[in-house]
């Protein structure tokens, strides 16, 4: 299943993009199709804990339906807008660094606009960074590398805040503070095939019953210490 | 049907209820189905669930993380409930630990039962005789079978679903089973319980008003783990349904109503409850019987708001007990990292509890404890830990899902003691927009509560290696738990207790507070099930009494 917007429509029209129009993958959307091709011992493990056929369709239309939280419909005066004139970074700019700091590709675009827009009303040091930062991404460069860069270049908290606002949703803090996005947060993306942000759900009744994916990272260091 | 008769504004039934939540919506419940008439005002706002899910989903990552579950809800500007982020001060906390007893509750139609976990416990039968069993606290007037009826009924009101295996029960004396065996565990459960279970630690499914199959007309639950601070489904029990249930049979439920005086006459008897509405115009319902069911803090601070020149010290006083008692199961929290994956977070925020020190010769002593095992997901706390450690990048996303995977976060409840000292008084100086006192709550918890701190401590310790724990931590700062208790004292005797075991006033004949504030003894276990027991058994007496009259 893949998601197109197609810019200048009423409405999102999945896979009805008009010829010529840019096509945008919805980020959430883009890694729903994967994740149930890929691992479809998971769905027959809901079988094995004597699920119904119907319940199995039950699953699945609901595991998509939570994976397409992000389908945002965008309508014509809805697109990313360009920054107005004698602000340092333009949306489109803003996502290109946000990718490069995040190592994520699927950012959405209209996300990032909001971000850039709510850094402007909340953080001025962040948002007066930003154009020195976006000029410090190179080629083939690792998320781990630019993060370095910017840290040597005095650009390491402007960095972080712009990191934290994918992870969390949040820009700024305090009475400044605005939130940009709930479930589309990058913080629910590293465990997104284990469960749901809070709220939305990952089966229908029950699907905690299923046994979790292989964790697939190693477990804690013992030298962390704090043993009880 | 028969249904309140509204006057100018002025409303006459027989039964007049104050307080929508979980106590009086399920009275409201027994006497319409006694075919009498029942009026029920409420200091709050009717909330629509949609808009408070997007309210969450909108607040800031810092109240989010924080457990702001107040902050979501709307409130009528007339009826303040507790706020912190940032705090907004209605009740003044004093005293060695007043902060420990900062509570969360709702004012709205449905009480705080919108943003319970739905943990449906039973107090152990001993738990109605602490001072004859082991020296401290009270006993309360009614034995644990006198009330076993009532916990049944009301585990069948609320739709509860609990283990049907007897091993799993706490307790487990029990007359009928559960309306639906225990909602199934997944993985972090099932490991835990086989690795702590050798030890003694106990530990069993959690009985909660909620089910994996539809339930007269509720929803199957979904796991969307937000119990607290709303289910978006509506899966989980919300006094709401009873409300809901009452109103279609004629009943008369005024939201934005704030109660804020008690007429009595002949006999001490209660004539009107005055309130006001949403524009400050003040009303009275008249009836025969009255039932104040606001919650453990509201209760207590309406009566004594409440003082007449035949009550002066506050209504149902005369015992000077009014607001004294206040009890909720101090809590604190113990977090590591695993030495294996136990993935906690998938499904409903509580499944399983630790009872293994519930109940033992130890309570002469001190505390006794129960231990949840917080089911609700570790994104939020993972995230913040791996962006300290300065990740980006899939370093960052693998730290993220370590931590949600290995991450374990156990909820710790110890028992106070009952303490005329913990008190709720009117404020002298701070009033509310109606002019209004707020309340003002001081709080002490003494040795009884501290060493049973320390023996939790030591068996957390023990459970961190069990695990091979890392990051192992344990708060220091005891928290609250919103299980208001003790304010209008439940006892035998009129000269130190506030109701009797029917929770009607020693003082009023026609009064009855049921409630959270009428438990003597609080166990350590969440309050709800025993609220609502108690609420029916209330029920029961004033229908006994209407029919007699």
């Amino acid at each position: 299943m893949v998601t197109r917007i197609c810019p200048g429509s009423a409405n999102e029209l999945p896979g009805e993009c008009q010829p010529g129009e840019t096509t945008l993958l919805a980020p959430p959307t883009a890694v729903a199709a994967p994740i149930l091709t890929e691992r479809p011992a998971e769905l027959l493990n809901f079988a094995d804990t004597a699920m119904t056929r119907r319940r199995i369709a039950v699953v699945i239309s609901m595991t998509l339906g939570f994976f397409s939280f992000g389908r945002i419909p965008l309508a014509a005066g809805q697109l990313p807008a360009e920054a107005p004139r004698g602000t340092p970074l333009t949306d489109t700019e803003f996502l290109a660094l946000s990718r490069a700091l995040t190592g994520h590709r699927d950012l959405h675009p209209r996300t990032a606009g909001r971000m850039l827009a709510a850094f402007q009303r909340t953080d001025a040091a962040v948002y007066a960074a930003l154009p020195a930062l976006s000029r410090l991404p190179r080629d083939g460069q690792s998320a781990t590398e630019l993060s370095r860069s910017a840290q040597a270049a005095g650009l390491g908290d402007a960095a972080l805040a712009v990191v934290t606002a994918w992870y969390t949703g949040t820009v700024g803090s305090g009475a400044k503070v605005e939130v940009v996005a709930y479930a589309e947060a990058l913080m629910y993306w590293p465990v997104r095939d284990a469960m749901p942000p809070p709220s939305y759900v990952l089966g229908g009744p029950a699907w905690w019953v299923a046994p979790p994916p292989p964790v697939g990272v190693s477990g804690p260091p013992r030298a962390a210490g704090g043993t009880p | 049907m028969k249904v309140p008769v509204v006057t100018d504004g002025d409303v006459t039934a027989d039964v007049v209820i104050i307080g929508a939540g979980v106590v009086g919506a399920m009275i409201a419940d027994q006497l319409v189905g006694e075919g009498q008439s029942v009026a029920m005002l409420d200091s709050g706002p009717r909330i629509d669930r949609g808009q408070v899910v997007e309210n969450w989903r909108d607040m800031p990552i810092k109240s989010r993380a924080g457990s702001d579950y107040q902050g979501l809800y709307p409130q009528n500007p007339y009826a303040p409930a507790p706020l912190y982020f940032p705090p907004n001060d209605y009740i003044d906390l004093s005293g060695p630990d007043g902060q420990s007893y900062a509570q969360d509750y709702i004012r709205a139609v449905g009480g705080t039962t919108w943003h319970w976990a739905a943990s449906c416990w039973r107090h152990l039968p001993v738990d109605f005789r602490m001072k004859s069993a082991y020296g401290v606290g009270r006993d309360w007037p009614i034995s644990y079978d006198d009330l076993e009826p009532y916990y049944c009924r009301a585990e069948e009101e609320m739709g509860v679903s609990g283990p049907h295996d007897l091993a799993l029960q706490s307790p487990s004396q029990r007359s009928r089973p559960y309306p639906s065996d225990m909602v199934p565990w997944g993985y972090s459960d099932t490991r835990f319980a086989r690795v702590v279970d050798p030890h003694g630690y106990n530990c069993v499914p959690i009985p909660q008003a909620r089910m994996v199959q539809p339930w007269n007309g509720r929803p199957a639950c979904c796991g969307n783990n937000n119990c607290m601070p709303i289910c978006p489904i509506g899966a989980m029990y919300n006094a709401v349904h009873h409300v809901q249930r009452v109103e279609a049979r004629g009943a008369l439920v005024l939201a934005d109503s704030v109660a804020y005086r008690i007429d009595t006459g002949a006999n001490n008897r209660v004539t009107a409850i005055h309130w006001y509405d949403s524009d400050r115009r003040s009303h009275k319902a008249t009836g025969r019987a009255f039932v104040v069911a606001c919650n453990g803090i509201e209760t207590p601070h309406l009566l004594l708001m409440a003082a007449n020149k035949m009550n002066p010290e506050g209504i149902a006083n005369s015992s000077d007990q009014v607001g004294r008692n206040m009890m909720d199961h101090s809590g604190f929290h113990c977090t590591f990292l695993a030495d294996e994956p136990l993935w906690f977070g998938r499904g409903p925020e509580q499944t399983s509890c630790m009872v293994g020190f519930r109940d033992g010769a130890f309570r002469s002593e001190y505390s006794a404890n129960k231990m949840i095992l917080y089911n609700i997901t570790r994104a939020i706390p993972a995230t913040e830990q791996a962006l300290k450690l300065g990740l980006v990048g899939q370093a960052l996303d693998d730290e993220i899902r370590r931590r949600v995977a290995f991450g374990v976060d156990i909820s710790i409840s110890l028992e106070p003691l009952p303490d005329p000292n913990n008190r709720l008084t009117l404020s002298k100086t701070r009033r509310d927009t109606l002019g209004l006192a707020c309340p003002d709550i001081y709080y002490e918890l003494g040795p009884y509560i501290h060493k049973g701190y320390d023996a939790a401590c030591d068996q957390l310790r023990h459970i961190g290696t069990l695990f091979n724990a890392t990051e192992f931590a344990i708060t220091t700062k005891l928290n609250a738990n919103n299980h208001l208790m003790g304010g209008t004292i439940m006892g035998s005797d009129p000269k130190d207790s506030v109701v009797d075991g029917n929770c009607r006033a020693h003082d009023h004949d026609n009064l009855w507070l049921p409630g959270g504030g009428a438990m003597p003894s609080s166990s350590v276990v969440n309050s709800t099930l025993s609220m609502a027991a108690l609420a029916l058994k209330s029920a029961d007496d004033i229908a006994s009494i209407l029919r007699k009259s």
